[in-house]
């Protein structure tokens, strides 16, 4: 079970990546052991093939086009790869790449603030705090930034990161369908404090997050 | 130790022994050089090698501490660049040094000085970046240099400085290079050697070559504009509007097309062996060969790959992701390729056919797991993390280092005349191969786990498979001293190696072992009937064994002046690093070792009716400089393109006039055309024979140039007055680094036409003898080019 | 070639950038302007290559070589403009 929307994307692209790169790294793996072990010299004193090269000779040109493609085996490969493996996967990278971009309308919208080394998150009444609380099954979108370097805010297990540049505002969003607690990190080398710029995404049942929300003071 | 050297008396003659330290300075012999770029690329895999193994540990077990922080950055980011630049490359070209003229039929490279050059350069760069961690801190900002890190204000360490000193050495060492390889391999085959009929390694170094040629300009381009930043004040990478965005453009424009640079010689290498070893011609080597050149084509426009999640528009993110993918199809055809190379062949299962069959399975699993991070969706998991760090290392270690090794062990007979332990060849790569994949195969399982971390803490349950991979580190790592146990221990006690233990048909093996100094005693010819003729000196004449087209009595393969040259280079680059009293002392080292270089009686050895399509009706010397013009087109557009992309983020740009005063730019235009213009009439004039017509334009010429200068100093100390500098925002970055490039070029050439004027009125370059002048005006023309672009984009608009 | 070639050249040179500097105070639409200024330049910087550096009577794949650099340069400049716009 995913334990959000962005999550379930991943899974299932990764999964179709995933069988493709086992059948043919099966296909590709198997016909090379069987090539090798079948056409290895069993017989060192057994004549050389005609075209074995020899100085003074210029290798011949060999295979054709269509001996590439009727190799049974090989066809296999050109086929799941080509035929249903490009489109497949650009399609579904396409899918993923639109609905990531672009949040439903949402209310929630926290700014992410990256600066070495610690994630700071900003909610919409002005209320800062180094923890992100977010409810779940909603629509939560978040505006990242940093303060100072190049750095690259990531929940883990939310299969989402995006990068925090300075100057930059740059929006993802999720909705989370567990609760739970789950761990944030940095993914792109900012320093020596690099390997602590870590964080926790808390999900919660939607009336303790309100209650949560509405109990803040706000300094202003 | 004694290496036997076949050709007697000759080899006495123009080279000293080979234990004398005086042949190993000034050589210019493409087989020594090999060996040079060999023997210290392998130290800096050993040094690189060494601090990977440092990091295994600390990452063996959570919250280790045996290296700080600090140290730990640094490892990382060191181990990177050695490997990537002072390694792989140059590794790959020591065998290209070595074996490509030999498998041309040529006795050298088209210009063996430059080539001698391209190494010393090399060898200075690496003692830059070694010297980093001696002078209080190597840098520690990851191999990829992202911006803003790499700033002043938050690496307030020489280090950098240093390194990008080191890188740019390095790049001219690869610029000199390139020319070489792409001039030699175009018009130095042997007579009826087309293209077609050339074995897989020349054509995936010339690739690889021309590749090189259009994209380590745009790394030269940023390391400057770095430079500048960190010490002039501009603000290319610590402004909003250039920042990451900028570098990562400019950074990945170089280095997507670069690893694809370090991986072309090992399929090259792997397309050599496979024939060899299966004893049948590489299947569908035309298609290899195409799908390599379509990969190297292609290569050129994926690198928004490395920038999907940087929050840029979706539709270039798209874009990228098909191009991605289809960059993946040519691999799919040269792996098939191979595998097919098998078929109905008599396989012998050898040292190096095993480096090389490792190669192809290790790539293949690379390349696969490439795909995965083609698509934009699964990068928003993947990126950043070991899944990365797995994919790469086994492209770029199981697909280039095992192939290239598999060359060391291929080549080495040739190479040392001896042949080494094949059972201790077959024992150190079943290690390296169980190694191998103990230390990376747990990274694509570690797809949660950041990059670039020192440490990380025990609940994230991360410790296992990290245990596992350091373990493999280590066997990996310790399993290549059998490698050099093996080799060294053969030079000694190997069996003697005939010309051809392998059974290869590429010329390399036609000619003893190690090949005499001329390389051939009769020089090839390949006929369309299919077939390799040796010439002898009767008849069939195609060149002379010794002498050249001077009448000396030999050919060169000893000049003092690379060394000189390097050295030079590398003493002004560290002068401008730290505030060493030798500026003077150096520039004036500099004037007499390019005049030293410019006077030099060498003679490069030729031959005569080399096959040289397409480029038949040119000279060596004018493609070498126009191929250089095509590298220095890269790097203005890289500057260029900057100033695209940085004003058209910039709201408050200066209108037009505000800032810059057009007149003076406009006069200074006008300047430069007239010269444009003296300097033709100048080939003119040398062309017909008229000595004063000559002198008087080249004198034109140069006084146009300084006034050109000149008026450029007025304008820039009227500008530093009214508090225009290099830290006025990105219009100042802009405007001085791209005009103070060009002015820099401006500059050498003057230089060089103050030379050229002083052997003018020793009465040279009269008639037949003008090449000189012409290449000068090449150049010239080029440097009036540009100004022709930046006048309008900096001044007008 | 003769010499009257490079003086005729010189001419072109010369009055296309009388043009630019024509051009920059005329009341067009900016996008006008700089097209029309970066068309100039690229006929002066065609008439050097081709005239001055004479590489009308080089073998044509010496061109191919030059071109594919300026075609990388653009594709790097509109790409990474894309990016951001």
């Amino acid at each position: 079970m995913a334990v959000s929307n962005t999550a379930e994307i991943f899974s299932s692209l990764f999964g179709l990546f995933l069988w493709l790169a086992v059948i043919v790294g099966a296909v590709v793996f198997g016909v090379m052991a069987y090539f090798i072990v079948k056409y290895r010299e069993k017989d060192p004193s057994a004549p050389e093939p005609e075209d074995a090269p020899t100085i003074g000779k210029i290798p011949q040109a060999r295979g054709k086009p269509k001996t590439l493609l009727t190799s049974l085996s090989l066809s296999t490969i050109i086929l799941v790869v080509l035929v249903i493996g490009v489109p497949g996967v650009v399609i579904g990278t396409f899918q993923a790449i639109d609905t990531i971009s672009s949040p439903p309308e949402g209310t929630l919208k926290i700014s992410v603030i990256g600066q070495r080394f610690a994630w700071s998150f900003v909610y919409p009444n002005g209320f800062q705090d180094s923890i992100l609380r977010v409810p779940i099954g909603e629509v939560v979108i978040l505006n990242v930034t940093s303060t100072d370097v190049f750095h690259n805010f990531g929940i883990i297990d939310f299969r989402i990161k995006i990068d925090a540049i300075p100057g930059r505002l740059n929006t993802i969003w999720f909705e989370a369908k567990e609760l739970g607690e789950y761990r944030i990190q940095c993914f792109e080398f900012c320093g020596v404090g690099h390997f602590t710029m870590i964080s926790t995404v808390i999900v919660m049942e939607p009336e303790e997050y309100h209650r949560w929300y509405s109990s803040l003071e706000v300094k202003t | 130790m004694v290496l036997k050297l076949g050709g007697e008396d000759l080899t006495e003659e123009v080279l000293p022994p080979v234990w004398s330290i005086r042949r190993w300075l000034f050589t210019t012999n493409h087989k020594d050089i090999g060996i040079l770029y060999i023997v210290t690329s392998l130290y800096f895999l050993i040094a690189a090698g060494a601090l990977a193994l440092l990091m295994r540990i600390q990452l063996f077990r959570p919250d280790n501490s045996f290296l700080t922080s600090q140290a730990y950055n640094q490892a990382v980011t060191v181990h990177g660049l050695l490997m990537i630049l002072w390694f792989l490359s140059p590794f790959a070209f020591g065998f290209a040094n070595y074996f490509i003229p030999l498998q041309i039929g040529a006795r050298d490279l088209a210009f063996p000085r430059l080539n001698a050059m391209s190494y010393w350069f090399y060898l200075f760069s690496g003692i830059a970046m070694i010297l980093t961690f001696f002078t209080g801190g190597a840098p520690a900002v990851g191999w990829t240099l992202y911006s803003p890190l790499t700033a002043s204000r938050f690496q307030d360490v020489v280090g950098i400085n240093l390194a990008a000193a080191g890188l740019v050495l390095l790049i001219a060492s690869v610029t000199m290079t390139t020319v070489n390889f792409i001039i030699t391999i175009i018009k130095l085959r042997a007579p009826g050697l087309k293209l077609r009929y050339m074995p897989l390694f020349p054509w995936a170094i010339l690739v690889t070559v021309a590749m090189m040629l259009y994209a380590f300009p745009s790394l030269m381009a940023g390391t400057l504009m770095l430079l500048a930043d960190r010490t002039l004040g501009t603000q290319y990478f610590t402004s909003p509007q250039g920042g990451a965005l900028l570098w990562d453009n400019i950074f990945w424009f170089f280095g997507h097309p670069e690893v694809y640079i370090v991986l072309f010689p090992a399929i090259g290498i792997v397309g050599d062996i496979l024939p060899t070893f299966t004893r049948r011609p590489l299947y569908g080597s035309k298609y290899v060969v195409m799908s390599i050149i379509a990969a190297a084509i292609i290569s050129f426009l994926v690198w928004g790959h490395h920038m999907f999640v940087t929050g840029i528009n979706p539709f270039v993110t798209k874009l990228f992701t098909v191009t991605t993918i289809a960059v993946s199809l040519p691999f799919d055809i040269i792996t098939i390729a191979m595998i097919e190379t098998f078929v109905r062949g008599r396989i012998r299962l050898k040292t190096p056919a095993l480096f090389a069959i490792g190669s192809i399975a290790l790539f293949v699993i690379g390349g696969i797991t490439g795909v995965f991070l083609a698509s934009v969706a699964l990068d928003y998991h993947l990126r950043g993390t070991y899944w990365v760090v797995a994919h790469f290392h086994y492209v770029m270690v199981g697909g280039s280092v095992m192939a290239l090794i598999g060359g060391l062990y291929y080549w080495y007979p040739k190479m040392t005349g001896r042949m080494f332990n094949e059972g201790l060849g077959k024992i150190h790569f079943v290690l390296s191969f169980i190694g191998f994949n103990l230390l990376y195969f747990p990274m694509f399982l570690l797809l949660d786990m950041p990059r670039r971390i020192v440490s990380y803490d025990a609940s994230t349950g991360w410790g296992s498979l990290n245990s596992l991979a350091s373990v493999g580190g280590f066997v990996f790592g310790l399993s290549q001293l059998l490698l050099f146990a093996n080799l060294l221990m053969s030079l000694k006690t190997g069996a003697l190696a005939g010309p051809n233990p392998w059974k290869g048909w590429t010329l390399e093996w036609s000619v003893p072992s190690p090949p005499p100094v001329y390389n051939f005693e009769s020089m090839p010819v390949f006929s369309a009937e299919g077939t390799v003729l040796f010439a002898n000196g009767s008849g069939h004449q195609v060149g002379p064994a010794a002498g050249t087209k001077h009448g000396e009595a030999h050919e060169s393969h000893m000049s003092y002046w690379p060394i000189v040259l390097a050295f030079v280079s590398f003493i002004f680059l560290l002068r401008l690093v730290f505030p060493l009293p030798v500026l003077i002392a150096i520039i004036a080292l500099g004037v007499l070792a390019l005049y030293g270089y410019g006077r030099d009686r060498f003679f490069a050895p030729e031959v005569e009716g080399s096959e040289s399509w397409p480029f038949e009706r040119i000279g060596r010397l004018k493609l070498g400089v126009w191929t250089f013009l095509a590298s220095e087109i890269i790097l203005f557009g890289v500057l260029l393109s900057s100033y695209f992309f940085v004003r058209s983020r910039t709201p408050g740009w200066p209108v037009a006039g505000s800032v810059f005063n057009i007149q003076e730019g406009a006069i200074n235009t006008f300047i430069l055309l007239t010269s444009s213009l003296t300097a033709v009439m100048a080939l003119a004039s040398a062309k017909s024979g008229s000595r004063r017509g000559l002198i008087g334009s080249l004198l034109a010429t140069l006084a146009l140039g300084a006034a050109f200068l000149f008026n450029k100093s007025n304008e820039w100390r009227e500008l530093f007055e009214h508090g225009f500098t290099f830290t006025s925002g990105l219009p100042g970055s802009a405007f001085y680094i791209t005009t103070g490039t060009h002015g820099a070029h401006v500059l050498a050439g003057l230089v060089i036409l103050v030379y050229i004027i002083a052997r003018a009125l020793k009465g040279r370059y009269l008639k037949d003898d003008h090449h000189t002048v012409e290449h000068f005006g090449l150049y010239w023309h080029f440097v009036d080019i540009v100004w022709v672009f930046l006048f309008p984009l900096f001044y007008l608009i | 070639m003769g010499v009257q070639v490079y003086f005729a050249v010189f001419g072109a040179l010369i009055g296309a950038t009388i043009a630019e500097l024509l051009i920059i105070g005329q009341p067009l639409a900016a996008a006008v302007i700089v097209g029309s200024i970066i068309i100039l330049a690229g006929m002066k910087a065609v008439l050097i290559a081709l005239f001055y550096q004479h590489l009308k009577d080089e073998p044509r794949p010496l061109a191919s070589l030059l071109l594919a650099g300026l075609v990388l340069a653009v594709i790097l400049t509109t790409i990474s403009f894309l990016q951001v716009h």
